[in-house]
């Protein structure tokens, strides 16, 4: 997946992520007390970190429509939504039935993120890895998760 | 003189009981583990094993996450001699000639060299520890809150030196960091802040699952857009002992590069990778043959080897005296000691001795134990290279998964890695290193809580900052060093050394 370059798209996209999360910070502070510098409210430092980050967002983001910059890097999508994925299968299953198919479930998303690895091995690992977890971490460890369903 | 030699016996009484030699072994073993396998840092490495030290008791956590961090620089020059991939950034510049050497059949040799000078460096960098650290801890103590906000702005400005990449966007990363490190209970009123109505959020953002989400999980992906597939060029490692007239050759590099490692480590901002690559450049100054450097030169191996190996035992010297960070590793050791219930800064040397002279006690049995583990056994670790990523990155998600569940038994920590992750990887691809960010969310609520309170002391005027000599001081030097990296000869120079602290 290739993202179209504005110009400078490594300034425009940084200067865009942090601008956003420096709003949405905002948006919440408006609800806190600010306070004065001698008696500041819990907004107070908040406020200022966030229209500094604001302010350093805008200024990239202006720099990356104005000057030509570094392009923004290749985006693996494959590796990176399956990755995540394997994760977000690994919380959804834990608790419902239990660590040893949480963890097979993981290492066969997460296999298929690697273009070098061969589905049947990357199985026989999980299912060590997933022995393995259940007797360091739920058995020594103490982790209180069931192990099967 | 008499006293530090007491209290360091007291250290040693710390480190060698059953429990505790144990733990500095298996530290040791971990680090040197992922220092030889490229793709497995010690940020990473240290972040995965946090949640496992949460059973042990303070000193045997800190002793074991220790020797993952120093045991690691052993471990990273092995790969870079032998097959040229440095397991560790630290050993990037060991490649060089450590590799040539190994082409030219003197692998044993190079081996050799890099784990004495290692051992020296980590031994001098440890006594360093012990004599200057309470002194040091003992000025640290008559800071008052503006000296103390001063110098977190100035560990805050270092960090950007360490980063990699645009100096602009690691200031911001820094910023962005703080930021997160506001999310949760506000300590003066006890009201939740940005925590978008998340109970979870409320004791702040997991810091385990922020560590994982951006160096475990987002490496990983990143480790997987690459071929991996290693063509093992290996060498034939000869006799580890080295002739008289090696060790003679490398006498002077390990002085030299055991001072300016020590010296690097506790500058904030200087760290090891850059104590090495520093290292490498003044021994070639010095050598009245520079001609043979990359060609082999067993000065090229000694030096950086001594260097990264000083630094890292070093920079626990400003972490442990004034509880100031100085890289992403010594910002995981803040994590694991706040985890721990203790929080860094001048008093950890007066109210936790065990704590400091066990860890300082460890260092010395935990660098005999790497050069047993390193020399002799060295042939196992390079069968370990034969562990395909493909294996290796499974490992890896299923332990940061089961990790970051561990530290609360929540679920929710899971998904705050999967959003970590997803940033950390976005951040790479635009030119943005995490490294000061996770250093800005250790130091964030420390850095607001000094602020207050100097503002209290000051009547809400400013201007307080500018009054205490000291505060003044730190002040003045972070806006030098501001300045100084966005001079062009100094970012060229940052431009080449890496992250990965």
């Amino acid at each position: 997946m290739k993202i179209t370059v504005l110009r400078g798209g490594v300034d425009f996209y940084s200067g865009l992520l942090l601008v956003s999360i420096a709003a949405a910070a905002l948006w919440y502070i408006t609800s806190l007390e600010i306070g004065t510098a001698l008696e500041m409210g819990p907004g107070y430092f908040p406020l200022g970190i966030a229209l500094v980050l604001g302010g350093m967002g805008l200024f990239l983001l202006v720099r990356g429509l104005m000057v030509e910059g570094a392009p923004v890097g290749r985006i693996d999508a494959r590796a990176m939504g399956l990755i995540l994925l394997s994760f977000l299968a690994f919380a959804l299953l834990l608790d419902r039935f239990g660590i040893v198919i949480a963890i097979l479930a993981q290492v066969a998303i997460a296999s298929l993120a690697s273009r070098e690895a061969v589905f049947w091995q990357s199985l026989i690992f999980g299912a060590v890895l997933a022995a393995g977890s259940t007797i360091l971490f739920v058995w020594l460890l103490g982790i209180p998760v069931s192990v099967l369903p | 003189m008499i006293d530090t030699l007491l209290l360091l016996g007291h250290g040693f009484a710390v480190v060698l009981t059953p429990e505790n030699l144990l733990f500095c072994l298996i530290g040791a073993l971990c680090g040197t583990l992922i220092g030889v396998l490229p793709g497995l840092g010690p940020v990473a490495t240290i972040s995965l094993l946090l949640p496992a030290t949460f059973a042990l008791e303070p000193v045997g956590a800190i002793i074991m996450l220790s020797g993952i961090y120093y045991g690691a620089q052993y471990g990273g020059s092995t790969t870079a001699i032998l097959v040229n991939i440095p397991g560790e950034s630290t050993s990037v510049v060991t490649a060089i000639d450590g590799y040539r050497m190994a082409q030219q059949g003197k692998a044993g040799e190079a081996l050799a060299i890099a784990a004495i000078g290692s051992f020296i460096a980590g031994c001098f960098g440890t006594v360093v520890i012990a004599f200057a650290g309470p002194p040091l801890s003992r000025i640290a103590q008559s800071f008052t809150s503006p000296d103390y906000f001063s110098l977190m702005v100035f560990g805050l400005v270092s960090a950007v030196v360490l980063a990699n990449g645009s100096l602009f966007r690691a200031v911001a990363m820094i910023v962005l960091g703080l930021l997160l490190g506001m999310i949760g209970m506000d300590v003066n009123t006890g009201m939740p802040r940005l925590t978008g109505n998340f109970v979870e959020l409320s004791d702040g953002v997991s810091f385990v699952a922020m560590a994982l989400g951006l160096f475990g999980v987002a490496e990983v992906i990143c480790n997987l857009e690459e071929d991996t597939s290693r063509s093992l060029n290996q060498a034939r490692i000869t006799s580890l002992w080295p002739s008289w007239s090696v060790l003679k050759a490398s006498r002077g590099a390990i002085t030299r590069g055991t001072l300016l490692g020590s010296l690097f480590g506790v500058l904030p901002g200087g760290g090891a990778t850059m104590a090495a690559f520093s290292a490498y450049a003044l021994e070639k100054r010095v050598s009245r043959t520079p001609s043979r450097f990359g060609k082999g030169a067993i000065e090229g191996v000694a030096a950086p080897e001594s260097a990264n190996n000083a630094a890292a035992q070093t920079s626990y010297i400003p972490l442990l005296t004034m509880g100031l960070p100085t890289s992403a590793t010594m910002a995981l050791m803040v994590g694991a000691l706040t985890l721990h219930g203790i929080a860094p800064g001048p008093t950890v040397i007066t109210r936790q001795p065990d704590l400091f002279w066990g860890l300082v006690a460890s260092m010395f049995v935990g660098n005999i134990m790497l050069i047993i583990i390193n020399l002799p056994m060295i042939g196992l670790w390079v069968r370990l290279l034969k562990l395909p990523y493909r294996f290796l990155y499974l490992l890896i998600v299923v332990v940061s998964a089961i990790g970051v569940y561990s530290v609360n038994n929540s679920v929710f920590d899971i998904y705050l890695m999967i959003g970590f992750g997803l940033l950390g990887y976005i951040l790479r691809k635009l030119d943005a290193e995490p490294a000061p960010m996770l250093m800005g969310f250790v130091l964030g609520p420390m850095l607001e809580e000094n602020f207050r309170r100097s503002l209290i002391t000051g009547r809400g005027d400013p201007f307080v900052f500018f009054e205490r000599p000291i505060s003044l001081a730190f002040l003045l030097l972070s806006a030098a060093l501001l300045v100084s990296v966005a001079l062009p000869f100094i970012r060229k120079r940052r431009e080449v050394i890496f992250q990965e602290e």
